[in-house]
């Protein structure tokens, strides 16, 4: 059989990914609204929106080296045969090289509001206030946990396909 | 022998489908991991319309006597399954059905191709069970 175990087994680590970058969101947004009301910080600002940015980092993959590998790669017929070292070195990447960089950002802004009775006003009178909307933070949470469910959902789905694999 | 009885049934088509459903299903599971990755193109394997094209046998098809040579025409060993990249958006309701309908396509291929090989079991032995 040529089912490639190999691909379940990539994607649960593409799915496990997923799930730690939903939690982490989650704990990101957990955070911003412990935080909604924080004039002072150790650094004595007032706290900083966090966000997660993720993006994608796409390499094409590079065709003289391609070409190199492909044209160098020299049979072998007996196990005492050398391997080209240069297709060692440099396998073939038909798809180049695709990965997610995650990012914690924080948002360097406030609101500001006239409150001079505050111990952390300035000399006019207004107190910098974490720019957060609980609203959207709120908002931002359940998005979250719903894509940390859908994640769940291709584990299990994964898990029964492996196992309807080994029923054949 | 055996190996050539198997030739002959539905084996081979389900085995490319199985490696193409499995594909698929990283392809899906890569599209839900990045829902709210900026710049993801989501993942695409559509291997129905290949499936459809090998079943019609349109035109001249080569025949292969050696592992080695190209493929002419459309022919079930030429089925692949590749990803390729889409420039749309990823939409997840419609990954979370892709999912759910891949699984159950999964489900009938591996159904099938268990049956078959009951039925041949069933020949060896001569009697049922």
């Amino acid at each position: 059989m040529e089912i490639n175990t190999d691909s379940f087994f990539k994607t649960f680590r593409i799915s496990s990914a997923g799930l730690s970058a939903e939690k982490k969101q989650l704990a990101i947004t957990a955070e911003n609204i412990a935080n909604a009301t924080t004039t002072k910080t150790l650094d004595g600002t007032a706290y900083k929106r966090k966000t997660l940015t993720r993006e994608m980092i796409s390499r094409r993959p590079i065709f003289s080296n391609n070409l190199k590998a492909a044209s160098l790669q020299l049979a072998t017929q007996s196990g005492g045969h050398m391997t080209s070292s240069y297709y060692q070195e440099h396998p073939v990447n038909r798809t180049g090289s695709r990965e997610v960089k995650t990012e914690v950002e924080e948002l360097e802004q406030f609101k500001r509001i006239y409150d001079p009775g505050h111990p952390d006003a300035d000399g006019e009178g207004y107190v910098n206030f974490p720019d957060i909307n609980v609203v959207s933070e709120m908002l931002e949470l359940i998005s979250a946990s719903r894509s940390y469910e859908a994640n769940v959902t291709v584990m299990n789905a994964t898990k029964s396909l492996a196992k309807k694999s080994l029923e054949i | 022998m055996v190996s050539n009885l198997m030739e002959k049934t539905l084996a081979p088509l389900l085995r490319k489908s199985l490696t193409a459903y499995s594909t698929r299903h990283t392809a899906i599971g890569e599209n839900i991991a990045n829902v709210e990755t900026k710049g993801f193109r989501p993942l695409k394997v559509d291997f129905e319309a290949e499936f459809r094209r090998a079943l019609e046998k349109n035109g001249p098809v080569g025949q292969k006597t050696n592992h080695r040579h190209l493929d002419i025409g459309h022919t079930v060993d030429s089925l692949h399954g590749r990803i390729k990249e889409t420039d749309a958006q990823v939409n997840i309701e419609q990954e979370m059905a892709d999912l759910a309908r891949n699984q159950i396509r999964f489900d009938f291929a591996v159904r099938k191709l268990r049956g078959g090989y009951d039925n041949i079991k069933m020949a060896i032995r001569g009697r049922v069970g």
